[in-house]
């Protein structure tokens, strides 16, 4: 659960909430205007099937559209879930450097007076310390 | 400290392992699922090649399914497939992106590694740990001071 809230923190930070968001609203407008325009496609869930085959380029190909107009649109959509698909790598990549960084920050700071005897510790001091720290990480 | 790659330093901290296990158990009941509620769908081979076919987006179309529920299920793995692409990418970023800083001798998933394991740390080790975290201290002081 915190995970999800962090990773949400994270999304609106980069803006990702409008650009989700404006992908949805655009996806099921796309998908109307594409059943509209196209002979092929006569009913809303089989436009918004192909609609998800494209814009994930999944590209099952059991639905296709032929009228120019319609090509259009199903380009726009595939263009625009294509840019959605690159943005999830990124999310992941800094989200996971910044909570390591964070994760550094915390224990240099909650130990910092210990760790400046480190090399005056022993054995059983440090195996205590370590295993402390390991702690706090998992909570 | 026996010597641990920076690969498996990050697959550790990303938790990688359990990550993709809990994908494949979900891969797996989703295209059970689809196998049920459809019927082009005929065979436990088909299934997983559908299924396949979905999370790589590789989308052939040999197969395809038409019920609506079948269809919630393949729209679900399908997500579910680029966001674990996704991840996948995500780790090799940040993987390379940590090996750049560790030639410069300033991995941070290596030092938190480090510090999670004092105690298998050698003499050299400990004396270069304790000039990083003097230089990160340094870098941030109203991060650290107290």
């Amino acid at each position: 659960m915190d995970t999800i809230r962090q990773y949400w923190q994270m999304i609106k930070k980069t803006n990702g909430d409008k650009l989700f968001l404006s992908f949805l609203v655009f996806y099921f407008i796309d998908c109307l205007i594409i059943m509209l325009l196209d002979p092929a496609i006569d009913n809303y869930l089989d436009a918004l099937w192909m609609g998800f085959s494209v814009a994930t380029t999944i590209g099952l190909g059991d639905y296709t559209v032929t009228s120019g107009l319609a090509r259009f649109f199903t380009i726009l959509l595939g263009i625009y879930g294509s840019i959605i698909e690159a943005y999830i790598p990124g999310l992941i990549a800094s989200y996971y450097l910044q909570k390591l960084q964070a994760r550094r920050d915390a224990i240099l700071k909650k130990h910092s007076s210990e760790l400046k005897s480190l090399d005056s510790m022993s054995q059983e001091e440090k195996r205590d310390l370590t295993a402390r720290i390991r702690q706090e990480g998992h909570a | 400290m026996k010597s641990i790659s920076l690969f498996s330093v990050i697959l550790k901290q990303t938790k990688t392992g359990s990550y993709l296990l809990s994908f494949a158990g979900i891969f797996l009941v989703c295209s059970l699922l689809m196998w049920w509620l459809d019927p082009s769908i005929k065979t436990f081979s088909d299934a997983i090649w559908f299924g396949f076919m979905l999370v790589t987006t590789t989308g052939f179309g040999d197969l395809t399914v038409t019920t609506p529920l079948a269809r919630i299920v393949a729209v679900f793995l399908g997500l579910y497939g680029i966001v674990t692409i996704g991840f996948i990418c995500g780790v090799g970023a940040s993987w390379l992106f940590e090996k750049i800083r560790a030639g410069k001798n300033e991995s941070v998933a290596l030092m938190v590694y480090q510090l999670e394991h004092l105690d298998e740390l050698s003499d050299t080790e400990i004396s270069h740990l304790k000039t990083r975290i003097a230089s990160v201290q340094k870098q941030k002081p109203d991060a650290f001071h107290q």
